[in-house]
């Protein structure tokens, strides 16, 4: 019934299961890249997750432009920088500490977060490691001492060198000992924020979340760190709505399971929505937040953080989107699932079905090409599906929430009792007493027999675990081959938990 | 003492609901009807052992022949 | 006065009595006074000779049609669909003990299916390697090739025919003779391509018409391996002449060429010219057996009961499953009919107490394990008998006895998975927990088909709160059995606790 219902709504427009397109929903973004009025697909590709990491552009079906990127991307966006005419988006793309900044995909600016505090102490073993005072097995003790001890953590030079194994420390400490110590984070998430107009193609700036717990806005044009906040933990997820010169509000998921608000003119969060599970999806919807939990379920809240209802879902999460439609006014969440299948809700009820052939990793809905509903999804096979809204399509809003289970009413598949079945119990029932005798004196003959049988097998050391109370073991002999010649294992487990294993050839 | 005759009675209650708990138990593998054997199998198997004990039967005669 | 039999006449007489050993020896002697040659002797001399190859051939002579054993190569390297069906596709099923390769045990054994199929390389070699069960690596060795050697061991004097000096061109031109030598060569001295080179130059004496001929040969592919060529010449037999046999070989090339299908549609052809025919519909039975299908392999046991109804592999497959599918009081009146039949062996008697028990027939239960102790023959079977009446103890709640029970058929068969698996309920019971773990390890490392071993480890370690080993024991456990419900519904209380902050 859903299928049909769905195959009413969205159109094949392309299937390509081999276009090698490794990502990840934050990576993914539509912009209208000539200002020629039709959108294009932009993609941060992972590649195989050490090489091949590309921006790449589609047009239409086609590939159209590549480019080779230095770094993992973690994040992608478009967004206008300026008033100049033509109006042409820019393409950020973070990875790493950096934030590049591509102009007519042409590379533009690179910013690069500001580096932070270094340990003084470490500073200083570094310095006394330079002058040649300590050699490399003190530095690495006393690196390790600062490690357990001090509130600002180790840079990542004074890490890795940690890790090292002793013979090769000497020549790290030669390579690096001349640099100075420095302590970079890097970017996990990047979002945009209208500076001071809502248009669509109104100025915006950069939103940047970071390893360090930060919250950076970006000015778009001087590349200046316009405000700078604080989290709790490290952020994840970010959603962010209103205009920087206004009124406006970040929302951000955090490593440790908790979605915090920040909003203008406060240097750290005004809410907190502490989950039961951690957090794997976040996506606004109206005033409303969804977040999915890796405990496969949905769950909805205010802005303020109030718990609106949570839902139960076939499968665990693998992306989440927002499917907005201004044009019809619609808003709804798009859900990417493991069992192949993308879920939409609208609140907390399913709307469609969309069945996938493999399970989907990275879901963009928005205007493509000409196509104001088109659906673009990455699999984790590589593949690129796009599916376009037909316009007669309605959704219609049901409340699934289904009543009792049906297989409450399933009837077991169990046999009738046959007539043989009620004969024997009519014998059972007439001559009860008998057979309990009968019974009885075989079982005595049998506990005897039983106890003779055990008793021999005990004296013969035929049961494979020992019968001694002081020494609990057990052994298990297994022969594998062909032959000749054969391999004989005795796995001995003693019940201290030690197991040892012999091999014999015979 | 005059002996009291005190009748148990099992209470099943008419009304209201019954839940139970349904505690995972750990399962005992189930018993094992044998299979029987094939007349072909049966005699296979009966040819084999005679031929096994044939062989172990010159084997030992050829030890003692070398002893 | 003494009446002398002719000893030819007397040979003959002992072969038809099937005192084949005494046949054996009168014609040697016969042979002794007229020596048998090849090229000019006298009638008698070939008489006693032909009779002699046929005595020979008869004691060792076992049906073609049953034998059939797969090889580790064989097993191991192809990938056909009845090895892959999987073994769950019907609910209920594991209420039924199952073989190494998780196919449900059925009520009877033949050379076939005698060990299943093992899923790993690693199970394929540890098959244990008794008399009764080791498996050649290909099925061109194994049992043939040591049986033939055997019957060479057992004769003192060397082989009675001497094959690299026989003139089989010779041979095949005598029809009298060559049959027997035939026989002798396939099924005594089991050297196939001999076997071949006579059956070739046979069927050409014979202008290629003598359906006889042409099935030999297809015997011999096949043991060859060379099952298209045996299908042409089963195929073009069966044109000449149309021989329940010979749909009973051809279905096997089926089988073995992973055409179960075909094979079925051919014994149902062979239905049509000889309806009602027990072997063919034991044939298709077995079939749906195979591939799992044992509602349908039922009903057509059921047709060849109709046909014949003393056939102890229909009332044995009927009543096991009659017992696997809850009603133990049909089955016991299967089996009780293989008794009345005359069946006696442990594995009936055992059968028997297990049905017994299970229908409430109190009073005949435990003196049918007794008796099933004393007819066991093997140390295994002795340990299945033991293992099922620690399930009686169990069931009257007697755990001591059990408990001696399960380690009875542990000291019998130390590979006997189940009933360490028992074992290591009780001692969970007796509150030894370490000593339940190791049990349970063993059985799941024993028999990783079992999802049992792997469920009750998964339970086990939840309640100690080692989470993780419960996690991966739960889904081994779901992996040998996929729709037991219990190990969803832990997997799914394991996964809550994972994604719990």
């Amino acid at each position: 019934m859903e299928l049909s219902s769905d195959a009413g709504k969205w159109l094949d427009a392309h299937y390509d299961p081999v276009a090698g397109l490794y990502t990840f929903s934050p990576c993914m973004d539509l912009a209208d890249l000539n200002g020629d009025g039709e959108n294009r697909l932009l993609v941060g590709d992972l590649g195989s997750g050490s090489l091949g990491m590309k921006l790449k552009v589609y047009r239409g079906t086609a590939l159209s432009s590549e480019s080779a990127l230095l770094d993992l991307p973690t994040g992608l966006v478009s967004f206008f920088m300026d008033l100049h005419e033509p109006r042409v988006p820019a393409v950020a793309v973070a990875s790493g500490p950096c934030v590049y900044i591509y102009k007519n995909l042409r590379p533009y600016f690179k910013f690069t977060l500001p580096g932070l505090d270094v340990n003084s102490l470490e500073q200083d073993v570094w310095q006394q490691a330079r002058e040649g005072q300590i050699d490399p097995l003190s530095l690495k003790e006393m690196l390790e001492s600062i490690r357990n001890k001090a509130d600002v953590p180790l840079s990542v030079r004074s890490l890795s060198f940690l890790s090292l194994e002793p013979s090769e420390m000497d020549e790290f400490v030669q390579l690096h000992k001349q640099q100075p110590v420095k302590r970079q984070t890097v970017i996990t998430c990047i979002q945009t924020l209208k500076k001071s107009t809502s248009d669509d193609d109104g100025v915006s700036c950069l939103v940047i979340g970071t390893e360090s717990c930060h919250v950076y806005v970006l000015d778009p044009e001087a590349f200046i760190i316009l405000s700078k906040m604080v989290l709790p933990s490290a952020p994840t997820m970010m959603n962010v709505t209103g205009q920087y010169d206004v009124e406006f509000r970040v929302t951000v998921a955090c490593r440790n399971g908790s979605i915090y608000v920040l909003r203008r003119e406060s240097e750290k969060p005004k809410y907190c929505i502490e989950l039961s599970s951690h957090p794997v999806g976040l996506v606004r919807v109206g005033k409303n937040l969804v977040v999915g939990g890796n405990d496969e379920s949905l769950h909805g809240f205010t802005q303020k953080g109030k718990k609106l209802w949570k839902i139960s879902l076939p499968a665990p999460i693998t992306t989440m989107a927002t499917m907005d439609l201004p044009t019809r006014g619609f808003q709804a969440v798009l859900v990417g699932l493991a069992n192949c299948e993308v879920h939409l809700y609208r609140d907390k009820n399913l709307l469609s079905t969309i069945r996938t052939p493999d399970a989907v990793t990275s879901i963009c809905f928005g205007r493509y090409g000409r196509e104001d509903g088109t659906l673009i999804m990455a699999t984790k096979g590589g593949g690129l599906l796009v599916k376009i809204l037909k316009r007669t399509a309605a959704f219609e809003d049901k409340d699934s929430t289904p009543g009792p289970p049906l297989t409450q009413s399933v009837r077991l598949n169990t046999h009738k009792k046959t007539k043989l079945y009620v004969d024997q119990m009519m014998r059972e029932r007439e001559s009860g007493t008998v057979m309990h005798r009968a019974f009885q004196m075989d079982l005595s003959r049998l506990r005897l027999a039983t106890a003779k049988a055990y008793l021999k097998a005990l004296e013969s050391s035929l049961t494979p675990m020992s019968s001694s109370l002081s020494e609990p073991l057990k052994m298990n002999a297994v022969v594998q081959g062909l032959g000749p010649s054969f391999n004989c294992s005795f796995h001995h487990t003693g019940l201290s938990l030690v197991t040892k294993e012999e091999h014999w050839l015979l | 003492m005059p002996e009291v005759k005190t009748v148990f009675r099992e209470v099943l209650p008419k009304k209201g609901q019954l839940s139970i708990e349904d505690v995972p138990t750990m399962i005992l593998c189930k018993p094992k009807l044998l299979p029987l054997k094939s007349v072909t199998l049966e005699k296979l198997e009966k040819m084999q052992m005679e031929a096994q004990e044939a062989v172990r039967q010159q084997e030992l005669a050829t030890k003692e022949q070398l002893q | 006065m003494e009446v002398t039999i002719d000893p030819l006449f007397l040979a003959w007489s002992y072969f038809r009595r099937r005192k084949l050993q005494q046949c054996a020896d009168i014609c040697t002697k016969i042979l002794q006074d007229n020596p048998y040659d090849q090229d000019c002797s006298l009638p008698i001399s070939e008489a006693a000779w032909s009779l002699k190859t046929r005595a020979l051939t008869e004691m060792v002579y076992i049906d073609e049609v049953e034998v059939d054993q797969e090889g580790i190569a064989e097993m191991m390297l192809d990938e056909s669909s009845i090895a892959q069906v999987t073994p769950w596709n019907k609910p209920g099923w594991r209420t039924q003990p199952v073989t190494q390769s998780g196919r449900p045990i059925t009520g009877f054994v033949r050379p076939s299916t005698q060990s299943g199929r093992p899923g790993t390389m690693e199970q394929a070699i540890k098959t244990p390697r008794t008399a009764s069960t080791a498996r050649p690596v290909t099925s061109a060795s194994g049992r043939f090739i040591r049986l033939g050697t055997a019957s060479m061991l057992t004769n003192p004097d060397g082989p009675f025919i001497n094959l690299s000096r026989l003139n089989l061109a010779k041979y095949s031109q005598k029809p009298n003779l060559s049959r027997t030598l035939f026989e002798y060569i396939f099924h005594h001295e089991n050297d196939v391509k001999n076997a071949l080179d006579l059956a070739a130059q046979a069927t050409e004496h014979a202008q290629f018409k003598d359906w006889w001929w042409k099935v030999q040969l297809g015997k011999c592919y096949y043991r060859l391996g060379l099952y298209r060529e045996a299908e042409k010449q089963f195929r073009s037999a069966l044109n000449h002449q149309e021989i329940v046999d010979t749909y009973l070989y051809l279905a096997k090339v089926y089988q073995r060429l992973d055409q179960p299908i075909t094979a079925l549609n051919l014994f149902k052809q062979g239905l049509d010219h000889f309806p009602g025919e027990v072997t063919l519909l034991t044939g298709i039975a077995r079939i749906h057996e195979e591939m799992n299908n044992i509602s349908s392999a039922t009903e057509y046991y059921r047709d060849v009961l109709k046909q014949d109804n003393t056939h102890v592999e229909a009332i044995a497959c009927i009543g096991s499953n009659h017992f696997y599918t809850d009603q133990p009081e049909i089955a016991l009146r299967f089996y009780r009919r293989l008794l009345q039949m005359g069946v006696y062996n442990c594995q009936l008697y055992n059968n028997l107490g297990l049905c017994c028990f299970y229908a409430q027939q109190y009073d005949m239960t435990l003196s049918s394990f007794e008796r099933a102790l004393a007819l066991s023959t093997s140390d295994e079977e002795q340990a299945d008998v033991w293992y099922n009446i620690g399930h009686v103890a169990v069931g009257i709640a007697d755990l001591t006895l059990a408990y001696q029970c399960f380690k009875l058929a542990l000291a019998f068969n130390n590979d006997h998975a189940e009933a360490y698996n028992n074992l290591a309920v009780l001692e969970l019971r007796k509150g030894r927990v370490e000593q339940s773990k190791a049990f349970l390890q063993t059985a799941a490392s024993l028999a990783s088909h079992m999802y049992e071993p792997h469920f009750n480890l998964s339970i086990l370690s939840e309640k100690i709160g080692d989470l993780q080993s419960s996690y991966t024991a739960a889904q081994k456990a779901e992996d040998a059995f996929p729709e037991h419900v219990d190990t969803q519904q832990l997997l799914k209380q394991l996964r809550v606790h994972f994604a719990a902050i």
